[in-house]
This record gives C-alpha cells, sequence and structure tokens, in this order.
C-alpha cells in the first residue's frame, strides 16, 4: 500500500482489525503514526465520556451507511456490510443449532432413543446386548466413563445406565407382543 | 421378599387360570458349563407354549455372582419368547458347572413343559465371548457329568 489509508482503516489498524497491507504501511509511515497518535488520544479522551445513546431511526441508520459507503474503499463496505449482516445470521445458526441438538437428542427424561443405544454397542459386534452392559459396568468399575453412556440422560453415567442397557438387551419388542 | 412376590404373582395367575384346565407350577433350571472359563455374563432366549404355559417368575442361581434375578422383559412372560441375561464384574465368577437361572412357569392342561432354549451371547471376565454348554432342565435335576 503505497497511499495513505484513510482514518477508517487507521481506526481498524488502532483496534487491530486492519487488513495487512494497512498495518505495513503505518509502521514505516510517520505522517500515519501521527495521525494513529491523535485517534488513540481522542479515543482516551471520549472513554470515560457516558453519553446515553438514543434510539437511531432506521431511516437515519441507511443514511449514514450510504454516506460511508460513497467515502469509504470498497473493502471497508464489504466488511461493514458482512458485519452487518452477521449477527443476525450468527443468531438464526445458533437457534437452528439447538433445535437440531433437541431433535438429536430428544428432551431430558423420556425414553432412550436409538442412537443413545447405538453408543452402547461398546464392543461395536451391531447389537446391543449383555456383553455391552458388562463392559459398561467392567468400565465404570475401573473408573472410565464417556458422556455417551448416559443412556436414561439423567446426566449422570452410572449403574442405572448400566441396567438401561440390559434391559435394552432383554426388550420384546411391541410388535412382536401384539403379533 | 421375593418370594413374597412370586407367590402373590402365582396367586394372582392361578386364579385367572381356565376353570376347565388342570393347573400346575413347576419350575425349570438354565445350566451352563463354561469349562476353564470365568463366566461373567450369558444372554438366553426362551421359547415356549403359549397355548399351555406361562411364566411366573425368574430366580438368580446358585452361585453367589448371579445369585440376584436376571434381567427380563415382562412382556415375555406370557408371549412364547423371552429373553433373559445377567452378568456380573465380581471377582469370584463361576466356571465349570453351574446353575444360573430358575424359571417358574404356570403349566394349564396335561402337557409336559417343553421350554426351547437358545444360546444368544455369553462372555468371560475380560468381556471376551465364550461358548460354554447350555440346558435347561426340571428344578432340582443335575445335569449328567459327561464321561
Amino acid at each position: 500500500m503505497n497511499e495513505h489509508p484513510d482514518i477508517l482503516d487507521l481506526e481498524l489498524f488502532r483496534t487491530g482489525e486492519a487488513a495487512e497491507d494497512v498495518g505495513e504501511h503505518v509502521l514505516r509511515c510517520p505522517q500515519c503514526q501521527a495521525e494513529l497518535d491523535r485517534l488513540s488520544e481522542l479515543s482516551t479522551q471520549l472513554a470515560p465520556a457516558d453519553v446515553p445513546v438514543a434510539d437511531i431511526a432506521p431511516a437515519v441508520d441507511e443514511a449514514v451507511l450510504a454516506v460511508i459507503g460513497r467515502r469509504t474503499s470498497p473493502r471497508l463496505r464489504l466488511i461493514l456490510t458482512v458485519t452487518r449482516w452477521l449477527a443476525p445470521a450468527a443468531a438464526a445458526l445458533l437457534v437452528l443449532g439447538g433445535i437440531a441438538v433437541l431433535w438429536w437428542n430428544g428432551p431430558k427424561g423420556t425414553a432412550p432413543g436409538a442412537s443413545a443405544y447405538a453408543a452402547c454397542d461398546l464392543n461395536r459386534d451391531g447389537s446391543v446386548d449383555i456383553l455391552d452392559a458388562l463392559a459398561m459396568a467392567r468400565g465404570l468399575k475401573a473408573g472410565a466413563t464417556s458422556p455417551a453412556w448416559d443412556v436414561n440422560r439423567d446426566g449422570r453415567v452410572d449403574s442405572a445406565d448400566v441396567d438401561a442397557v440390559a434391559r435394552r438387551a432383554v426388550a420384546i419388542e411391541q410388535e412382536e407382543v401384539e403379533g | 421378599m421375593k418370594a413374597r412376590l412370586l407367590s402373590v404373582l402365582a396367586l394372582a395367575v392361578a386364579l385367572t387360570a381356565r376353570a376347565d384346565q388342570p393347573v400346575r407350577f413347576t419350575a425349570m433350571d438354565v445350566w451352563f458349563d463354561a469349562s476353564d472359563h470365568k463366566l461373567a455374563a450369558y444372554q438366553v432366549e426362551v421359547r415356549y407354549d403359549v397355548e399351555h404355559i406361562k411364566i411366573v417368575g425368574l430366580e438368580g442361581g446358585d452361585h453367589a455372582a448371579f445369585a440376584d434375578a436376571p434381567y427380563y422383559d415382562r412382556r415375555g412372560l406370557t408371549g412364547g419368547r423371552i429373553v433373559i441375561a445377567a452378568f456380573s464384574t465380581a471377582d469370584g465368577l463361576p466356571t465349570g458347572r453351574v446353575r444360573l437361572a430358575r424359571i417358574h412357569l404356570q403349566v394349564e392342561g396335561d402337557v409336559v413343559p417343553d421350554l426351547q432354549l437358545r444360546l444368544m451371547t455369553t462372555g468371560d471376565a475380560e468381556g471376551r465371548r465364550i461358548t460354554p454348554g447350555v440346558s435347561v432342565l426340571p428344578a432340582n435335576t443335575e445335569p449328567r457329568k459327561e464321561k
């Protein structure tokens, strides 16, 4: 970068968010370093001020952003645009992620689903039988544990989970009873 | 406590039995022969004649490591098929020939109870699969020793 960065790029540099070429320029440019010192001083002076921020009407917000857009580099406009949409997108992703986790694990206190028991196929022979209960019991006795062993979803891994696996091993399917 | 529960259950079943059929109660023992292996877990399937037989109770066996009643599903008591299983992490585990479970039956009619036993899985103290001999015999009957 040969040209001096604008004041917004300098502010980004001051807060550690500027691009690498901005930083390289500032480090070898006394003029920009002086500007940076002034920005830092201004920031220090403004820091103690406890100025209440009023709600800004969406139209004003849009207008300010438009002005910033016209006066800043394409890269910064991109950063501002991304930042503007990043928070709502992240929030939406968190909500969707939470729904997915709930769907996958099921609510606490309900009967364990097939996925819970599949995790208890400790000897990896393709079925949950009494040898898996034995393996879990031996593991617990030896002090080993795994979150996946919380078959009854009570937040603890203990003998109750071993019992749950053993009961699964001997379960008679409902269709079999009805048939 | 177990004996009392068993008695109550047996009485309840007996009261609902058909009056025109002779009803009797008997028991069958499940025996294993693990030879030199230490038997730590077993799982067997038992099939029975649902027209004449109901399972009215399950008990553990002779060895201290398997003294408690095995795991089973109550739906298997009257459906003609039940899976019973047990395991132990005790230091002392049975070897050789040992009785590990007793199945109490209510039998209607003049039939000899015939249970078909299928070994599903068994494991030793390290959780390795083993293949012991398994048999079901009328209670208090010792399996014949092989010569």
